[in-house]
């Protein structure tokens, strides 16, 4: 590459990462929007023949395909329990002791006796929810570039990058969808439902509002009575991860929830859950609870224009 | 497959079989009886709305099942032929199951029995030995008409409830499961004939013909037992090769299907025309 | 060019837009439904409430046995079901919170996570559903999909909840394998043709009992799992599981489907993906 070409490239990169650090889009997808906002290239989707009829159906037409991605370092701090109990990075979570059954007070990591601890990572769950925010930001920035009224069919990507701590990237990829002559939205709908269910979800009389996510985060350090009860010779339940495992579902599901009321909508269908546990230093675990599913509003009370036809295929 | 040498240990008196229905086999279907007695099936949904929608009422689900030796050596077998003792086991042992799973049917009082699965299934434990489980929803008519087949007994049929109200539609009534089997043992072909192969596309006279025949068994005893019972024909025939626990040059040819009878006066509708949209 | 009316496009825009009478009323759901599910539920009257949770985790060990003798390991067989039913307990409770009269889509599972002890996690998820026009007491809970429900409630059943009965069952092999080397004859082996009978008519008579108890009528879509779970392959638990219904209509409301034959190409695999047996060349 000549020189004056490398200098050229190098100003594009520093100006896409000042856009990324403002919140907005790359160079390079600003101009692939406004390319297919003024027309001057065939629309692109990764809808199938099946769903382009039924968007058509449900009488709407594809604009384009929209991205929004980012990647995060999560700043979280594990296994932080010490002789004198929890610290205070726990960010303000729920948190549940186990105490020693035999009346010891913790004497650290390692002794025999200690407290057991259940607590809530919240600086882990926020930093999760906030790359997904940047991720959700620019995705409905390329859908506003299109005037589209909604995006369908959102595929998420969720990982780690090896080798880089503590990092996370979140990345959704859809269709975006519009009405012609429609009313302006102040922001497009969002559906993780591929064309087919979002046809069939409007004749059912709900409309997609926002893509909705839920985390809950659990740490489990086990205290000595945990200790003792996994040793046991008899089928006991072990309430500490009982307890543990249950609330971050709940949390999870909270969270969810309470997305749901935060965009305004009536409810959340196809909910997707997914449960890890992670063994962390010493005797420790993480559990998390991470639910993505697609808030609707009821828009029509009455049900289907016709009941559905029961049918017997012979093949 | 060789058989291993078990360190001495005491041995038991040679096993009998199981005589009549255990016990606790017996309480659990008295429990399926009486006016206002519960039913049980392991139909769909689906399953169970269909064979309601044909006529007839789920009582109970029905089990049979028998453990039974299938070992063999085939030490010194130097020529292709039926192992007359394996196929006369596995025949006995199918059928203890199968006719377990009837009997619980006929203390139901049903007129037959739908859904029947036929497994062969091992367990670590037991070398040489397999489970043969026979598994299906007993059914009784509910317009009490004789559903029987000509010998008093339940009908069976391996058809799911899809299959059973569309066979009644198209004016068939099932009459029960028809098997044929036969095990054959292929033998190795001698060392100058394989040489004499060397670079050539030929046919291998012996496998053929010992496949072909085998098959041929199998399905000729389905039919005569078809025959037996009067059918006009057989449906969904499924033919399984499996050579279970002897090494690959011992197979297990096993033919399966429904008899039918015909029903009178049944015309069936004509099906209207769809194209999904859902892929 | 002008563009068609389309109601159902329009109305669902304009409350996009902010304007709209029929708003559901109520907290705020979540729900692992289907679109499919959620739309044939909607049909008869039931809107989701929420996606409810139970679970418990158990340490359970290996029970003393007499090792050469065929027997039910009462000890396990009470411990598994004890879990079972924790964990549906727990999940009934939360369904009740968000204002459920049954559950939907009931995924019961157990899961074994290994390491330095294992343990069992037992877990009952499902999304809890209401019908405001229909008065319930307790609640009701299946591993029926929407589509099943939908089906059973038009042809005038309603669902009670999972029956289910457990046996675990020690199978005394050690004898077995002596037997065997020994043996040239093909015959059935009667006492252990009956211990599995019996382990398996237990299993069911519980389940058979449970239903009964709950006074239903029937029980569809019932299973016979049989699993070693964490014991080794001697050691088996035969879980008889399935929904009891009971018909509240005055009768069974039939639905007369119509035959159809699809144009869709569905490919039919011609050959079997297994090869036939002995068909490998050897010398």
């Amino acid at each position: 590459m000549s020189d004056e070409a490398a200098a050229a490239a190098q100003q594009r990169q520093l100006a896409s990462i000042a856009s990324l650090e403002r919140g907005g889009l790359p160079l390079a997808a600003q101009e692939r929007i406004e390319e297919l906002r003024e027309g001057k290239s065939a629309w692109t989707s990764d809808l199938s023949v099946s769903e382009m009829a039924a968007i058509q159906h449900a009488g709407f037409e594809p604009v384009g395909m929209v991205m929004g991605s980012s990647v995060y370092r999560i700043a979280a701090q594990w296994g932080y329990t010490t002789v004198y109990g929890l610290g205070g990075a726990t960010g303000g979570g729920r948190v549940r002791t186990y105490p020693c059954p035999h009346g010891f007070y913790g004497y650290g990591v390692g002794s025999e006796h200690r407290t057991g601890y259940n607590w809530e990572h919240r600086f882990y769950e926020a930093g999760i929810t906030e790359t997904r925010d940047a991720a959700l930001r620019r995705i409905l920035e390329e859908a506003q570039g299109l005037g589209a009224h909604g995006v369908v069919g959102v595929r998420i990507l969720r990982r780690h990058l090896e080798g880089v701590g503590n990092s996370l990237e979140f990345t959704c990829i859809g269709t975006a969808v519009r009405r012609r002559g429609g009313p302006k939205l102040r922001s497009p709908f969002m559906s993780h439902l591929d064309g087919v269910a979002f046809s069939k979800l409007l004749h059912g009389g709900y409309v997609p509002v926002a893509l909705v996510m839920g985390i809950g985060a659990m740490e489990i350090d086990p205290g000595c009575g945990t200790e003792w009860a996994l040793r046991s010779w008899s089928n006991t339940r072990i309430q500490q991860i009982s307890d543990g495992i249950e609330e971050a579902r709940m949390l999870g599901i909270n969270h969810l929830e309470a997305e749901v009321a935060t965009v305004d909508a009536d409810g959340a269908v196809g909910v997707e859950t997914d449960l890890s546990t992670y063994e962390l230093g010493g005797e420790s675990t993480l559990v998390e609870l991470f639910l993505l599913g697609t808030a609707v509003r009821r828009y029509a009370k009455e049900p289907l224009d016709e009941p559905p036809l029961p049918i017997m295929r012979l093949r | 497959m060789t058989q291993q040498e078990d360190p001495p240990q005491p041995v038991e008196a040679p096993p009998a079989p199981l005589e009549g229905l255990p016990k606790d086999a017996l309480r659990r279907l008295a429990e399926l009886q009486g006016k206002d007695a519960l039913f049980t099936s392991d139909l769909s949904v689906n399953e169970f709305l269909l064979v309601k929608e044909a006529g007839f009422h789920p009582r109970g689900l029905v089990v049979g099942s028998s453990i039974y030796h299938i070992g063999f050596s085939s030490k010194g077998w130097s020529t292709s032929r039926e192992v007359q003792t394996l196929t006369q086991a596995m025949y006995a042992a199918r059928e203890l199951a199968m006719s377990r799973m009837e009997e619980e049917a006929a203390v139901l009082g049903a007129d037959g029995v739908v859904g029947v699965r036929l497994d062969v299934g091992f367990y670590e434990w037991g070398r040489g030995t397999a489970e043969f489980l026979a598994l299906g929803t007993a059914v009784s008519a509910e317009d009490g008409g004789n559903w029987k087949t000509p010998a008093g007994k339940p009908f069976t049929s391996d058809l799911s409830g899809q299959d059973f109200w569309t066979l009644l539609q198209a004016g068939h009534a099932p009459l029960g499961l028809v098997m044929g089997t036969c095990v054959y043992h292929v033998a190795h072909q001698g060392m100058f004939q394989a040489m004499g192969n060397i670079g050539q596309n030929k046919e291998m006279p012996n496998f053929t013909q010992a496949l072909y025949e085998a098959r041929e068994l199998a399905m000729e005893r389905m039919q005569d037992e078809a025959k037996k019972v009067g059918a006009e024909g057989i449906v969904g025939v499924q033919i399984q090769e499996k050579s279970h626990v002897w090494g690959s040059h011992t197979i297990e040819f096993f033919a399966m299907g429904t008899a039918v009878r015909k029903l009178p006066d049944r015309e069936i509708a004509t099906p209207r025309m769809v194209l999904s949209l859902d892929r | 060019m002008s563009v068609m009316p389309h109601p159902r496009a329009d109305a669902a825009l304009a409350c996009l837009a902010g304007k709209s009478s029929e708003r559901h009323q109520g907290r705020a759901f979540s729900s692992d439904l289907s679109v499919d599910e959620a739309v044939l539920l909607k049909e008869i009257g039931y809107e989701p409430k929420g996606l409810v949770v139970g679970s418990a985790v158990y340490h359970i060990g290996i029970q003393y046995a007499n090792w050469t003798t065929n027997q039910e390991m009462g000890d396990l067989t009470q411990a598994m079901y004890q879990a079972r039913t924790e964990a549906l307990t727990a999940m009934e409770r939360h369904a009740q919170q968000v204002g459920g009269q049954g559950v939907v889509g009931l995924k019961l599972e157990v899961q074994i996570h290994q390491g330095n002890h294992p343990l069992a996690e037992f877990v009952a998820m499902g999304t809890a559903v209401a019908n405001p026009n229909v008065k319930s007491s307790g609640i009701w809970v299946s591993d029926l999909s929407g589509q099943d429900l939908y089906l059973l409630i038009r042809a005038g059943y309603q669902p009670i909840g999972l029956a289910f009965g457990a046996c675990v069952y020690h199978v005394a092999h050690q004898r077995l394998g002596a037997w065997v080397g020994q043996q040239s004859q093909n015959v059935e082996l009667g006492n252990y043709t009956s211990a599995l009978y019996e382990a398996r008519e237990l299993a069911m008579t519980r389940m058979q009992q449970e239903a009964q108890r709950s006074r239903a009528h029937g029980i569809v879509a019932m299973r016979i799992e049989q699993k070693s779970h964490m014991w080794g392959s001697h050691v088996i638990e035969f879980l008889a599981i399935g929904t009891s219904v009971r018909l509240v209509a005055a009768e069974h409301r039939k639905i007369a489907p119509e035959l159809s034959v699809s144009l869709d190409d569905e490919m039919v695999p011609v050959t079997d993906a297994a090869p036939a047996a002995g068909g490998a060349a050897e010398g």
